[in-house]
């Protein structure tokens, strides 16, 4: 029994797409095959009327569109690309460079310079000192009876009452 | 940042020889092609237009040594495919795969040259509105592999799919193709 090929098989051999085995077994039967040869020149008969007519209907690039086609282009906002391309074109980028060598050579030694790290003055320690001592009673600190003397509260430290406040009272 | 463009600012040398060249060269292929995809010419002047400004924007991308026509190919289908995409919401152009075969054996009617009869009257506008019975897909297979003659594996690289699916669309436009030229050719109209 004759096994006959498909019009897809015939697409794919008139393309030139198949193995060269299966090529050549097709080229073969169609010597030998009236049936698939009258449908393989079918298929190639529309891919010629295909081809013709595009050749036929070809058309030429519309005059204006060229025009256009610049107009549009000059209309264009530059890409991501364009623009980072632009900013960092050799012009601006060497100043920018040297801009940022100095800031670099400048800033970087003061920051770091011995002596000018950021201080507490004594006062602060003295203060807080007394702060402490204000808010529990029950601490022995005598400089919070040196700072309530000060302000000459004698009164409270009474009602504070403790050896604190009777030695800072005494004098 | 500097990047005010009014007025615009001119294109690039090196961009706007490419564009120029581009343009001489292959700006009538590409129209072409557009006109076939689309089947109108406005549609053509507008998808040819959309190409050579992406052609412009994206010339440094292009590999010399490679087939620019490919390569604008590929620009245009997608540019064509993104326009319907925006036309119809959602992309259904190509229809189910049908992976049956068309076998027919021996008991086979033969087709008696209808194509032959019928295109021997018919040429170009005919043809045009042939295509436009085909999804956009076949449409965009039948013009890559008949007209303009491209391989399979040229045309799954230009519309971004595998072979397989390029021999499928193939098969599918060509018998609906021929379908089509058989009944017009029995009422004499396409």
């Amino acid at each position: 029994m004759t096994h006959h090929f498909t019009t897809d098989d015939f697409i794919d051999y008139l393309h030139g797409e198949l193995a060269p085995a299966e090529d050549a077994r097709i080229h073969a039967h169609l010597i030998a095959c009236e049936t698939c040869r009258a449908a393989y020149e079918a298929e190639a008969r529309l891919g010629e009327w295909l081809r013709r007519a595009a050749r036929e209907d070809e058309r030429e690039l519309p005059a204006l569109l060229k025009a256009r086609i610049w107009e549009a282009v000059r209309a264009q906002r530059p890409s991501l690309g364009e623009r980072l391309r632009a900013v960092l074109r050799p012009a601006l980028l060497l100043p920018a460079g040297v801009a940022l060598a100095a800031l670099v050579f400048v800033v970087y030694p003061a920051a770091h310079a011995p002596g000018t790290a950021p201080t507490v003055a004594a006062s602060y320690y003295l203060d807080e000192h007394a702060a402490e001592g204000q808010e529990n009673p029950l601490a022995d600190h005598p400089i919070t009876a040196t700072v309530i003397t000060a302000s000459d509260t004698s009164s409270e430290v009474a009602t504070d009452g403790g050896d604190a406040g009777d030695h800072a009272a005494g004098p | 940042m500097g990047v005010s463009r009014e007025p615009a600012d001119p294109p690039s040398e090196e961009a706007a020889a490419f564009l120029e060249r581009a343009i001489e060269q292959y700006g009538k292929a590409v129209y072409n092609f557009a006109f076939r995809l689309t089947g109108h010419e406005a549609d053509a002047r507008d998808l040819t237009q959309d190409a050579f400004i992406r052609v412009y924007r994206a010339w440094r991308s292009f590999v010399p040594g490679t087939s620019f026509l490919s390569w604008v190919y590929r620009i245009v289908t997608n540019l064509y495919r993104d326009e319907l995409r925006r036309k119809k919401g959602r992309f259904l152009e190509e229809l189910p795969e049908d992976s049956a075969r068309q076998d027919y054996g021996g008991e086979r009617p033969l087709a008696v040259d209808p194509i032959e009869d019928y295109m021997a009257g018919q040429l170009g506008g005919p043809m045009q509105k042939a295509l436009e019975h085909l999804s956009p897909d076949q449409r965009q297979v039948i013009v890559l592999a008949d007209i303009e003659e491209y391989s399979y594996q040229e045309i799954a690289d230009i519309m971004g799919c595998s072979i397989g699916t390029v021999r499928s669309r193939l098969h599918r436009a060509r018998a609906l193709l021929r379908r089509l030229v058989m009944r017009a050719q029995a009422r004499n109209e396409l």
